[in-house]
């Protein structure tokens, strides 16, 4: 390196780090840090699957550079989908701490350096505010295990409602939280429950992807609109979910997150917006603008495709992923819930499998699996009929069928070298 | 974001780096056979004990240390003071990839200012890189080289460990995985303002089983080390490494660039 005389009296020698083109996708840490797990399947020794390079070019097959990082948040490596479960978590443990601080200095268990508790504080929201001021360090936005109104993404607790899942509160105006045998759980004066023990905590699973940034699924939405606009016929799977025939192909929509913006948009406005027309007719009341009882069946199918497909839906956890994903919420005072009329909806599982056969693979006495033609109803329900109406609990009851029939197809499928 | 190690039991005070200029105005300075660092008279080095400048003995630490911690690069800083003519400064350096991601390479500019505020020089400007210059009569016999016998300067690249790559150093006395060198080579750009240093060297016995960059040291194998000394504070000797492409694709300890044997046994794994 040359130097020789410097008007300045000084100069500087910078150093710039190259990368990947998956990692400079990346645009935030946490997008570099998944980017350069996934960029590990080019280090030959760690023999990876090739899987991941086809993950890779995905993301980098995304149209812009303001897409790309889009894209990496919701690979199946990123931890987006387990994101919201863990603030939660942080947030819970934030709260006990300051109701554990509260009753110390109800106890006078405060040494000094300690805040002082000024006269008059009542409780331990009023605490966590002084405790927010005083360090600077707290956010109680979210409520938490204090019974308070409007403690939607705090404990989400299996809670009272009533036939559209709209919270029925105590007479203090608290949401009423229900132990496992249905009965109401005692509320002290703040509305948390006496014996926190007996709650049942409703889990959202892959559906707590709703937590996601809009743009998340707004993206999702535009390549939903994107293959519709593209298909040249329509048809769905034994559970529902849509197959489209792209460029003389069938491709079925059973991307959970695809599942989940087709389920926001036909709940929130009836249709799915930029899509004015699709093949045939059979399916114009997808794009008709009109939310009636007999979409929201199918409506039901594509909620339970974008779930996990073990486990079991309940009507807590649609009610609170409703709520998040803000269909149809209202706000009154302090609480804010989804309320969808399920009134006129009704649902029978026979009218809706009873004449549906799939071909699966059956594993034979010998062990061996032979493709055969089987009866969802017989293959999935044991032949068990069910129906409900009116209600929220109708509505899960059609979720949660079509949900186990995905289970069923995901597990049983023929592969497609098998059918060739 | 970049760590640089002021490492006091080596002997290196912060802020882990130093300019020495022991003969100022050398310009176009080189050493007695054109391409090792021997008897250098300027440079950029650890800050080590004051006894050790440029032309400090092999193995002395010279190399300031940094550690690469994030996705952004970093900008040293240097002050100057006329001399009414150049000064040629010889750069030592070692980088730790600790970003958590692969590195294919890293690009050196001159400038002013740092941050947002860093204006590249421009080809008039008084501080500048020098040419590149192209191999010596004697530099293909160099060891390091690997027998190359075009292309430029050897100090003007950047190495992987000897001892892993290339024969000496101070991690073995072997190459564990190939007895000749691999690195990135540095390509100046037309205006000569910036250096690249992107492209690997080393051929296959490098990228075949470690790809066309620089791993992230969570991404670096795990190692069987032997300690032949006896002294836990020296680097121990390195006898195996965990290949998942061996034994069918399964995985094993095998050895480096043993071919005769080229899975570890298992009771010596056991042991």
């Amino acid at each position: 390196m040359d130097v020789g005389d410097i008007v300045l009296g000084e100069f500087t020698l910078r150093v710039t780090p190259v990368f990947a083109p998956i990692v400079n996708a990346a645009g935030s840490d946490y997008q570099f840090a998944v980017a350069g797990n996934l960029d590990a399947a080019n280090i030959p020794f760690f023999d990876a699957d090739a899987l991941h390079q086809g993950v890779v070019q995905d993301v980098l097959a995304a149209g812009t550079v303001e897409e790309q990082p889009a894209v990496l948040e919701q690979v199946g490596h990123s931890f987006l989908g387990a994101y919201g479960e863990t603030a939660l978590d942080l947030m819970r443990g934030q709260n006990m701490a300051v109701d554990q601080r509260f009753q110390d200095l109800q106890s006078g268990g405060f040494s000094s350096g300690d805040v002082e508790l000024p006269e008059g504080t009542a409780n331990s929201k009023e605490l966590a505010a002084i405790l927010s001021t005083s360090s600077g360090g707290l956010d109680f936005g979210l409520g938490g295990n204090t019974g308070t109104r409007g403690d939607l993404y705090g404990d989400l607790w299996i809670i009272l409602r009533d036939s559209d899942g709209v919270p029925i509160l105590s007479d203090a105006g608290f949401v009423q939280p229900l132990d496992a045998n249905g009965e109401l759980i005692d509320l002290d004066d703040e509305g948390h429950p006496l014996d926190e023990s007996l709650t049942q905590e409703v889990e959202l699973g892959r559906l707590n992807v709703g937590r996601a940034p809009l743009d998340v699924l707004d993206l999702r939405s535009e390549e939903v609109v994107d293959m519709l606009l593209a298909a040249t016929t329509i048809t769905t799977d034994a559970a529902g979910r849509l197959v489209l025939t792209v460029d003389g192909e069938g491709k079925t929509i059973d991307s959970p997150l695809e599942n989940l913006a087709i389920y926001v948009a036909l709940m929130t406005s009836g249709t799915i917006d930029s899509v004015s027309d699709l093949p045939g007719s059979d399916f114009d009341f997808l794009i008709d603008g009109v939310l009636t009882a007999a979409d929201l069946e199918a409506f039901a199918t594509f909620l339970a495709a974008a779930t996990d497909k073990t486990g079991i839906f309940t009507s807590d956890e649609i009610a609170y992923i409703n709520t998040i994903l803000s269909i149809n919420t209202v706000t009154d005072g302090g609480l804010t819930y989804s309320d969808v009329d399920f009134s006129t909806f009704v649902y029978d599982r026979t009218d809706t499998y009873g004449d549906i056969e799939v071909e699966v693979l059956v594993q034979q006495t010998d062990g061996s699996r032979v493709p055969t033609l089987v009866s969802i109803l017989d293959a999935v329900f044991d032949g068990e009929t069910a129906a409900d109406a009116g209600s929220l609990d109708a509505y899960t009851l059609a979720a949660d069928d079509a949900r186990m029939v995905i289970n069923f197809i995901h597990e049983y499928e023929i592969p497609e070298d098998d059918t060739n | 974001m970049v760590l640089f190690f002021a490492d006091i039991t080596e002997g290196i005070a912060e802020p882990g780096i130093k300019a020495v200029t022991t003969n100022v105005n050398n310009d176009d300075f080189t050493t007695a056979n054109g391409f090792s660092a021997s008897n250098v008279e300027n440079c950029l080095m650890a800050n080590s004990d004051a006894q050790f400048l440029c032309d400090a003995p092999a193995g002395s630490g010279k190399r300031v240390k940094t550690s690469l911690t994030g996705a952004s690069g970093f900008d040293l800083r240097f002050l100057t003071g006329d001399t009414s003519g150049i000064t040629e400064y010889f750069t030592y350096g070692k980088m730790t990839n600790l970003s958590g991601a692969r590195l294919m390479g890293f690009s050196m500019q001159l400038g002013t200012g740092t941050g947002d505020a860093f204006t590249v020089v421009d080809s008039n400007t008084s501080v500048l890189f020098d040419e590149l210059t192209a191999l010596g009569a004697t530099a293909p016999a160099w060891p390091g080289l690997g027998g190359e016998v075009t292309g430029h300067n050897p100090l003007q690249r950047t190495y992987f460990p000897d001892g892993l790559f290339g024969d000496g150093g101070q991690e073995g006395t072997t190459g564990f995985f190939a007895p000749t060198s691999a690195g990135f080579v540095f390509i100046q750009s037309a205006d000569g303002i910036t250096i690249d240093a992107t492209t690997i060297f080393g051929g296959a016995a490098y990228t075949d089983s470690f790809g066309d960059g620089m791993l992230d040291r969570s991404q670096i194998p795990d190692g069987y080390f032997f300690d032949d000394d006896g002294d836990i504070e020296t680097e121990g000797v390195l006898k195996a490494w965990y290949d998942y492409r061996a034994d069918g694709r399964v995985g094993a300890w095998v050895y480096g660039d043993l071919d005769d044997i080229a899975i570890m046994p298992g009771s010596l794994v056991d042991t």
